[in-house]
């Protein structure tokens, strides 16, 4: 298996400058599209972002913009040209293994859906824009052990599969309705059965934002779906589902279309507003990323220490999933949501690691590893 | 070796419009092949003398030089382990230093035969927030085992041996080209095509 962590081992910065947000949203705008628009970003611009885009897999998306552009042939412009060829190439690794992994399932018997990763990325006009690390399979619930023991005797395993017993991700759907959604996608000369639109849609919306809407290339991907959805797209199937993870979606098209450009379809009639507080939370990650900045960085601008203080411990976008709560408009009751919730918050998440270990010392002689690889 | 060799096996290709790319599962290292050195690579089928292939170079790119752009070429797929055999960096009768073909060549640099490497790292820890086979089958957040995972599962950078990881290095996946001997399951590649292993016969039959 290949990956990218050549591009990860760029040198850091822990820059926040006040140009990242407005830099990312330049970048990303209408980036999915057959026929981007021209990228207006100087090159001093696109070598101070070149980190945080690069590794968050946005290298492709700016090689393509900058291809046609006399910045191709600058240093930065071949950074991201080698990121961009990095892909290409880990498409293609990952497409075979897809395929096989699909065929070894469907020879037992097991019919999985993929979420997320290459159905995403065959969203965008071609292969290398938007890299993915690994393929999500959803199986039918208490068919998890039957999937696994026919992965794991496969010689060599398959490193790159992340197994789901169902869609714990759209818990207010049954997988008898999700399944009926779900279509089959050609993958050369096989078939890669994908989630429907509807269930798509809301799974992107959730996972943007339960992983703090970063990286910014998700919202990319939600932005791509979007402007490819069908005629048909059921806006019932998420008005009616009472979870969480369908409550984010409408907020985040319109983020998507707020941020990005994106070109929404007509959303219902009785849809909400844009969250008037959403899109200055997004940009405000976007800016200082998710690396946990040094205490050196807050000493020579102390004038961040509030700020960030204010974020970090009232995000109201970990505020709404940590706690369950759905978005709400105004910004002050999701924080006096968050004072009151956090020591809850905080005893449970106690009761859960004394099980951990507890499980652990009896069960899991083995490190766990995990990873928010994208 | 007069008629160069190309290496197919554990190689990921890709071809863009201006630029043939490598990915070598053996040494886990990514070429990029300018259109010259692809076109010169393509042709190795060990059939093609070096003739025939300055040749092709020179029908193509019309290069003045062509049995020195074709020597270039072979020397960086010969170093890049992109040949199938190692060669002498030879034309017919005259051997040609590279410095000597480089000058050959200059005039046209645009059709200068080129590969550039790019060094890739070794495998990605891949595991799931949600499942993850770690020698232990389990599932999160609840840690619930399943059972040992069966020796020879890769896990994170090594195999299973005994429910537990040993590290092994970066595990690579390569379907089978053979068969013969293989389990049934066991994923298989045939004429470019990925399939699995079926009573020995490689099946490339979607299910």
């Amino acid at each position: 298996m290949m990956d990218t962590r050549l591009l990860n081992g760029m040198n850091r910065t822990y820059e926040t400058l006040p140009s990242f947000p407005s830099t990312i949203r330049v970048v990303h705008g209408g980036a999915w599209r057959r026929s981007p628009p021209p990228l207006a970003l100087s090159e001093e611009s696109l070598r101070q972002a070149a980190s945080r885009l690069l590794q968050t897999g946005s290298g492709g998306l700016v090689w393509r913009r900058l291809r046609d552009s006399k910045l191709k042939s600058t240093r930065i412009g071949r950074e991201y040209q080698q990121a961009y060829r990095l892909n290409v190439l880990s498409a293609a690794h990952m497409e075979d293994s897809l395929q096989r992994a699909f065929a070894v399932l469907r020879a037992a018997q097991v019919e999985p859906i993929l979420l997320k990763g290459w159905s995403v990325a065959r969203l965008y006009p071609e292969t290398g824009l938007r890299p993915y690390g690994d393929h999500d399979l959803a199986v039918a619930p208490g068919r998890l052990g039957e999937a696994l023991d026919v992965l794991s005797a496969i010689p060599g395993g398959f490193p790159e599969i992340d197994l789901h017993d169902g869609i714990p991700d759209l818990p207010g759907r049954s997988w008898a309705e999700v399944f009926a959604r779900s279509r089959c996608e050609s993958l050369g000369d096989w078939t890669v059965r994908v989630l429907g639109a509807e269930d798509q849609l809301a799974l992107l919306a959730f996972h943007f934002i339960r992983h703090g809407a970063w990286p910014p290339l998700w919202l990319c991907d939600i932005a791509a779906l979007v402007e490819s959805l069908p005629e048909s797209f059921d806006w019932d199937s998420i008005s009616s589902d009472p979870s969480l993870a369908s409550a984010w979606t409408i907020p985040v098209i319109r983020l998507a279309e707020q941020l990005l450009g994106a070109r929404a379809p007509s959303l219902p009639a009785n849809s909400e507003p844009p969250l008037p507080w959403l899109a200055s939370a997004v940009l405000w990650r976007w800016g200082v990323g998710k690396e946990r900045l040094p205490m050196a960085h807050y000493l020579r601008r102390p004038a961040e220490i509030l700020r960030t203080c204010a974020y970090q411990w009232l995000d109201p976008l970990k505020v709404t999933v940590r706690l369950g709560i759905k978005p709400q408009r105004s910004l002050f009751l999701m924080h006096l949501l968050s004072l009151w919730g956090r020591p809850l918050l905080g005893i449970a998440r106690l009761k859960r690691r004394a099980e951990r270990i507890r499980d652990r010392q009896t069960l899991l002689p083995c490190e766990i590893h995990r990873s928010n690889a994208y | 070796m007069n008629a160069p060799h190309a290496r197919k096996e554990k190689l990921t290709i890709r071809d863009l419009p201006d630029e043939t790319l490598v990915y070598d599962l053996e040494r886990h290292k990514a070429h990029c092949l300018n259109a010259t050195a692809a076109l010169v690579w393509k042709h190795c089928d060990g059939k093609t003398p070096l003739e025939k292939l300055a040749r092709i170079l020179k029908d193509a790119q019309n290069l003045p030089a062509p049995e020195a752009a074709v020597s270039l070429a072979l020397e960086q797929l010969n170093r890049r382990h992109l040949l199938q055999e190692t060669m002498e960096p030879i034309f017919g009768t005259q051997r040609l230093s590279r410095r000597e073909a480089l000058k050959k060549v200059a005039a046209t640099a645009v059709a200068l035969p080129l590969i550039m490497t790019i060094t890739a790292p070794l495998a990605r820890v891949n595991a799931s927030e949600i499942m993850t086979i770690d020698c232990k089958v389990k599932s999160f957040p609840s840690g619930r085992v399943f059972r040992d995972a069966p020796d020879g599962t890769t896990c994170t950078g090594g195999t299973c041996q005994g429910g537990k990881c040993v590290r092994s290095g970066p595990p690579v996946f390569v379907p089978v080209t053979s068969c013969g001997g293989q389990p049934d399951g066991t994923p298989c590649s045939v004429n470019g095509k990925i399939g699995t292993c079926v009573k020995g016969g490689c099946s490339t039959t979607p299910t």
